[in-house]
């Protein structure tokens, strides 16, 4: 609190009527800030040696239009802008009001590096235009698109499809291939017809506003969406000069799903399933992120034994998507037996989740209150086993990469990012720490009781993808010893919070008792409906930060919902860093960012 | 006996080796998929055949299931749609993959495949192979390992793409970073056995195998997986970076071609790495047993397959810049180095200050 007082007066010594209020929800701190004065407080918070407010880690819309929670006079928009000070370990929320989407704030992009990305996504889908970004482009939806989706009144459904089953129209729209001529760029499609396209068309048809810094004597190469080690539809719009990368552009939104948008029209507890598909490595992680964020806003709190077997499972779920991240990093680099066995390990540990919530992957086992059901018999032994066993395949993967020479001359030095960049990058979890900055959500601001468990987070200084590798090998050693203290702690117990207005009756009871019935009826056809506000619950999550923004306006379902992906963040600074390898070392990045494409499309 | 009876048993010779060989390249990708399947704790291809063994209690065994594979992949890559993009350079993009495969048969000539032995009554010495004692079977086969080069650049030119392109162009570079290097390791068996004849180099190793020469055997060898265009070497290729590199824009059989000449050439710089540095034929009992000497190649080619295959399966992959920089400051300075030294050394014995 004493840091919240130090920021207003800071702020208010600079710019005396910048703050227009402030609020405190679930003991999140808002500042209400001038529109028109936000760039400069925000660099004065990001400068001033006492706050240090260097992180930013989301921008989030959000339209208030026939909102029953809001005053009707006021502006139809609002800007939530998430800052963290590391230094300090004080999180902030910028609240900025936007009567006309035409004319939002400044950017921040000056401020912190990422932010033109973040408002990036903003403009795509709220249509909130920022002077001064001059990179606004459709980053999810497609480049012809009319209209910005999240926006409350954009029609739902009966869309335009957006595909033809036209035979001619789909040729006339197809790139058949790409091949330079003097100037120009030949398109030919599938009728042999050609069509002469200038680079500037030709940007403008692949939809990222890449410079060409050479175009007669570069190569402009298509990577993706189909490509072995984009990791999924990922696109990358690459210039290169001769193996060189000169400059590069992602192009991303081919999973894009809405889900944000679907969120809005669905109860909380039937939000929870479109959490599991966005990250699809790691669904656990994705669920508590959610489910705590929902916990904050009905002021709830899960029992003890509900609280360690989320951590155990989140822990579970970080090895199972190391071990992904691992083989295919590997396999990037043609190390073919790494992902095999990375794998097989993998396979034991979705068969615990498979054991708990009869899914696989997506599993879907958190829920508000608690947990779907307790642990069947035989899932301690079989973790137990796990541990037993898991330590002797992490020395085996050190094994074959950590000392591999060729390994060393592909990863040490390659893809630097420093420290500072890092953070102003907003980049998260492996990515940030293997850069020097010790920021982990566990230990930060810890959930779910992290703060009882014992463990280090890995930080190493070079920030090269070496150390990348190193810092996410050692997680998961640090996972293994958080499941050990886990599994000691786990108390005995419910797992579930004794409210039946949030947690369904037991199955038990349904049969004898009739308000059991009328609750259990309630909840699945009306679900439960939390007080008005807003929160913003991090967890940390294999790829980083992962956020999750939820606001009531006291209805069963959210009135806005908005993730903070770590992976669609951490791609961010890939043009960046990606600038000047060669071609090798660019799939070697893209690998070691460890990025998901469901959660960068969302 | 008169040029004419040479010229038929050469080509009887070199039929029957072609043929044997072309089996053995399809069993070759067959025992890379098994041996790579076991090395990652997966089963490899079982479906397609197997050779029926009598078993327990009249029962059956069954041994090497999958053991039609080879067979099957070759029909589906003929029975293929026969596909050429948009583009090309039609001639070369079809004469591509033949310059890959023509030289790696043309390299079966010189290879001493078994000593001087009589088989259904044809004599045949010094040694068995297609074209025996040909006194310049070293350059010979250096100079025909060169062309195959072509054809994986021209495959990368002539497709109109740029994923091939760049793995034309890898390939090129990646040529002139290994071949000099190559070259010089040869030259220390050449010296030691004093010939350019490879059955002369076999026979010579009658006392020690020239591989204790470790630094010319180790440079050879890694010039070899060059050549081969095998991992960690696998540039041209490179799925993760260019998605299959010169042979993207391939299908059916001249891309199935394009494999043939690979695993052909495993093969045959197996055997050729056998003859140089491992005593080719020769093994315990040889003299007496002239025959023996296929087998014992034959055990040779297999373990040096299993190496490459082993190799594969674990190593990640260089980078364009790392392996030229491997080949010329790392490769052709020990190989230079080496030839220096085994030389003064030779001629030293010569003259009898040392021995």
């Amino acid at each position: 609190m004493k840091q919240d007082q130090l920021v207003i007066q800071k702020i208010e010594a600079a710019f005396p009527k910048a703050i227009q209020g402030t609020d405190d929800h679930r003991g999140e701190q808002t500042l209400i800030i001038d529109s028109r004065k936000l760039q400069k407080v925000c660099q004065l918070l990001h400068d001033d040696p006492d706050l240090q407010y260097t992180f930013i880690s989301d921008i989030v819309a959000d339209d208030y239009l026939n909102d029953p929670s809001a005053d009707p006079d006021a502006p139809r928009f609002a800007l939530n802008y998430h800052i963290y000070s590391l230094t300090t370990k004080h999180r902030l929320r910028l609240r900025v009001a936007v009567a006309d989407p035409d004319k939002g704030p400044r950017t921040v992009g000056k401020v912190w590096k990422v932010g033109t990305w973040l408002e990036m996504e903003v403009w795509d889908l709220m249509g909130i235009v920022f002077a001064g970004n001059n990179s606004l482009r459709r980053l999810f939806m497609p480049e012809d698109w009319q209209g910005h989706p999240l926006r409350k009144d954009f029609p739902l459904g009966y869309e335009e499809v957006q595909f033809s089953f036209n035979w001619k129209e789909i040729n006339d729209q197809k790139l058949h291939g790409l091949r330079v001529t003097d100037d120009t760029y030949t398109i030919r499609s599938h009728s042999d017809s050609v069509q002469e396209l200038t680079v500037e068309e030709l940007r403008a048809k692949v939809g990222t506003r890449m410079e060409i810094e050479d175009p007669e004597g570069n190569m402009l190469l298509s990577m993706g969406p189909q490509h072995p080690s984009t990791h999924g539809v990922l696109r990358l719009l690459v210039e290169l000069d001769g193996e060189t990368v000169v400059n590069l552009a992602p192009d991303i939104g081919f999973l894009h799903t809405g889900v944000e948008k679907t969120m809005e029209s669905k109860r909380y507890l039937q939000g929870l399933v479109l959490t599991d598909r966005m990250d699809y490595l790691s669904p656990t992680t994705n669920n508590l992120g959610y489910i705590l964020a929902v916990e904050k806003l009905l002021d709830i709190e899960a029992p003890p034994r509900a609280q360690v077997i989320r951590v155990m499972l989140s822990e579970l779920s970080r090895i199972a998507s190391h071990l992904v991240w691992l083989g295919t990093h590997a396999l990037d680099m043609a190390a073919m037996n790494v992902f095999i066995y990375a794998f097989r390990e993998r396979e034991y540990i979705l068969d615990l989740f498979e054991m708990v919530a009869g899914q696989r992957m997506m599993t879907s086992y958190i829920r508000p209150g608690g947990l779907w059901r307790d642990l069947p018999d035989g899932f301690i032994p079989a973790v137990k086993h796990f541990l037993d066993f898991f330590p002797a395949k992490i020395a085996d993967y050190d094994a074959l990469l950590k000392n591999n020479p060729i390994f060393l001359n592909r990863t040490v030095g390659v893809g630097v990012i420093s420290a500072e960049d890092a953070t102003s990058w907003g980049l998260t979890g492996a990515n940030l720490r293997a850069s020097g900055v010790d920021f982990d959500v566990r230990k930060m601001w810890p959930y779910c009781g992290y703060e009882t468990y014992d463990f280090d987070v890995p930080v190493r200084t070079e920030g090269d993808i070496y150390a990348r590798y190193r810092c996410r090998v050692e997680e998961m050693e640090q996972s293994l010893r958080i499941i050990e203290q886990a599994m000691a702690k786990l108390p005995d117990g419910p797992i579930n919070i004794d409210d039946r207005k949030i947690v369904p009756p037991p199955r038990s009871e349904l049969g004898g008792s009739m308000e059991a019935v009328i609750h259990h009826f309630k909840l699945w056809t009306e679900g439960f409906k939390p007080p008005i506000g807003s929160v913003y619950q991090s967890v940390e999550s294999p790829r980083g930060e992962f956020a999750c923004y939820l606001r009531s306006d006291g209805t069963a379902k959210p009135a806005r919902a908005h993730f903070r992906t770590p992976s669609f963040v951490n791609l961010a600074s890939l043009p960046v860093v990606g600038k000047g390898v060669f071609m090798a070392d660019l799939v070697a990045l893209i690998g070691s960012a460890d990025i998901v494409l469901g959660e960068i499309d969302r | 006996m008169t040029p004419g009876q040479i010229a038929i048993r050469a080509l009887i010779v070199g039929f029957s080796v072609s043929m044997v060989m072309v089996t053995g390249f399809a069993y070759t990708t067959l025992l890379e998929r098994k041996l790579l399947a076991r090395l990652q704790h997966r089963i490899g291809p079982n479906r397609a055949g197997y050779i029926p063994l009598p078993g327990k209690n009249g029962g059956e065994r069954r041994l090497i299931k999958g053991f039609l594979q080879p067979g099957a992949d070759a029909v589906k890559l003929f029975l293929k749609e026969d596909q050429t993009p948009a583009g090309v350079d039609r001639f070369v993009y079809n004469l591509a993959p033949m310059l890959a495969v023509i030289p790696a048969i043309l390299i079966l000539a010189v290879i001493p495949w078994a000593g001087e032995i009589t088989i259904f009554g044809a004599h045949f010495a010094p040694y068995f192979a297609i074209a025996p004692g040909l006194d310049v079977a070293v350059l010979y086969m250096l100079s025909i390992t060169s062309i195959g080069v072509y054809g994986v650049v021209l495959a990368g030119w002539a497709s109109n793409s740029k994923y091939a392109i760049l793995g034309g162009i890898r390939a090129s570079a990646q040529m002139i970073s290994y071949e000099l290097a190559m070259g010089m390791s040869i030259l220390i068996p050449v010296m030691l056995a004093d010939s350019l004849d490879l059955g002369v180099i076999v026979s010579q190793q009658s006392g020690y195998w020239y591989a204790l020469h470790i630094p010319a055997a180790a440079v050879f060898l890694l010039a070899v997986m060059a050549e081969l265009q095998r991992l960690p070497f696998d540039l041209v290729e490179a799925e993760q970076e260019l998605s299959s590199g010169f042979n993207v824009e391939y299908g059916g059989m001249r891309f199935g071609m394009f494999f043939m000449a690979e695993y052909m050439k495993m093969v045959i710089f197996s055997a050729i790495a056998a003859t140089l540095f491992f005593g080719g034929y020769r093994g315990p009992f040889v003299d007496q047993l002239p025959g023996l000497g296929f087998f014992y190649l034959f055990l040779k080619i297999v373990a040096g397959l299993c190496m490459l295959i082993w190799i594969r399966a674990s190593f990640p992959r260089l980078r364009y810049d790392q392996l030229m920089a491997f080949g010329w400051k790392r490769l052709l300075p020990i190989a230079v180095l080496n030839f220096i030294i085994v030389a003064v050394v030779i001629v030293l014995q010569q003259e009898g200050i040392i021995f």
